[in-house]
């Protein structure tokens, strides 16, 4: 099925600026441009269809005060999430509201993944609502298993 | 369709105006979608999206088809409208099938079939479970029992569902004029010992009525026996089985006092009929067509 490209959709991400830019993180209409092609491939590979704006302004708002992102490589860790999102909701045969599944994201994210966006995406479904649930303590040499 | 009238054919939609129809069924597929979701997902499974598309067409033809609107007022009308529109026809629609549903559950003639009874099940739990909202368009999954005609697959819906009541409705009529002791014995002659787990219970007395009207005989015991089929071979006409099975199945039809609708349906299963007889006639052997009775219990 077609999809339109959206002009709102495109306000829209990038009025997150306004948000973002507190934390010394914003987008150019170039950015965007991009980050809607990297949406459709990513939906074309989750075997998803999207209406409306996307997913890209839910996941600026919560990642954008994550200490791990910077402005350089911004465009590709949200394209990164983005594709990493849309997965894990294929995965999880819609158990979990967008909210939901972008909440476990920003914790293992923030936690387990220390920023880093490949090892968030991957991570198997499982992993990461097990893990989300369980929370993560960086002084815990248990918990660290691959990472360290 | 009104009294047989054609309609004037409608101009096809232009290209703007295609796309213009494509604009305005993808925003109601959206917002479609997110009431599916209750707005907890932006984005829904491929194969959701094109079976809630699915269900948007055909709950907005049921309102064109009764409101008498050409497709053209899509590009124009208030499409959540025709929506709500066409879930009130399809309610009412779907209420009547239900309603044919109990009346064909109450009149199942004996001898009965496992799988009439599974599928009459089946149908039951469609009715209950059927979401004109969101997915209008499925059909009943567990229909195990086939008739002599299949219902066409490109119906959808509650539709397809209605169709195989009626169609059902006539293939129990037709057996319990065939009558109970007759069909039984034609059952156990083509499937052994009388297990229930019999397919179409009209298939083969239907056949054996008809071998009897080609040789003039009252449908009755139903009986062909060997000698019958030689006979049988001997009157086929060769080339033309189609219309002596058709003529047999109208006398069928008449015999039993059968309603213009069965009638019209035998005919059309006679149709069917033909290419196996007329196979059979050419090679000689009728035994797999027109089946003799067992002898019967002393």
């Amino acid at each position: 099925m077609e999809q339109d490209r959206n002009p709102t959709a495109r306000l829209e991400l990038l009025a997150c600026n306004a948000l973002s830019r507190c934390y010394g993180l914003s987008l150019g209409e170039a950015d965007v441009r991009e980050l809607e092609v990297c949406r459709e491939q990513a939906l074309l590979d989750a075997g998803r269809v999207e209406f409306g704006g996307g997913v890209l302004p839910k996941l600026v708002r919560a990642f954008c005060d994550s200490p791990f992102l910077e402005q350089q490589t911004y465009v590709q860790t949200l394209a990164e999430l983005q594709e990493a999102f849309y997965y894990f909701k294929s995965e999880s045969m819609e158990r979990f509201s967008d909210d939901e599944l972008i909440g476990f994201m920003v914790q293992i994210f923030n936690g387990r993944a220390q920023g880093s966006a490949e090892y968030l995406t991957g991570t198997s479904l499982e992993e990461l609502c097990r893990w989300a649930r369980e929370g993560w303590d960086p002084h815990s040499a248990a918990q660290a298993e691959d990472l360290f | 369709m009104t009294g047989g009238l054609t309609a004037p054919a409608e101009a096809p939609l232009s290209a703007d105006e295609e796309r213009l129809l494509q604009a305005r069924l993808w925003a109601l597929l959206g917002r479609q979608a997110a009431l599916y979701t209750m707005g907890d997902s932006s984005s829904v499974p491929e194969q959701t999206a094109r079976e809630l598309a699915a269900s948007l067409r055909y709950t907005l033809d049921k309102a064109l088809e009764a409101e008498r609107l050409p497709e053209r007022a899509l590009l124009s009308c208030d499409l959540a409208g025709l929506v709500r529109r066409g879930q009130a026809v399809l309610q009412e629609q779907t209420e009547q099938a239900r309603a044919l549903w109990l009346c064909v559950c109450r009149g199942a003639p004996e001898p009965d079939s496992e799988y009439r009874r599974r599928t009459l099940d089946g149908l039951g739990q469609y009715f209950r479970r059927y979401d004109l909202r969101f997915f209008a368009h499925r059909v009943p999954c567990s229909v195990d029992y086939p008739l002599l005609l299949p219902v066409p697959e490109t119906l959808p819906g509650v539709d397809w569902a209605a169709q195989y009541l009626r169609q059902l409705r006539l293939e129990n009529e037709l057996q319990r004029r065939l009558g109970a002791e007759a069909v039984l014995r034609v059952l156990e002659a083509v499937y052994g010992d009388p297990g229930r787990d019999w397919l179409n219970l009209c298939e083969q007395p239907l056949v054996n009525a008809i071998g009897r009207a080609l040789l003039h005989r009252p449908a009755g015991t139903l009986e062909i026996t060997p000698a019958d089929r030689a006979a049988l071979l001997r009157v086929l006409p060769r080339g033309s089985a189609a219309q002596a099975a058709e003529a047999a199945a109208r006398a069928v039809g008449e015999e039993l006092g059968c309603t213009p609708a069965l009638r019209r349906y035998l005919a059309s299963c006679a149709g069917l009929l033909s290419p196996r007889l007329a196979a059979a006639a050419e090679h000689g052997e009728l035994s797999h067509v027109f089946v003799s009775l067992r002898a019967a219990p002393r």
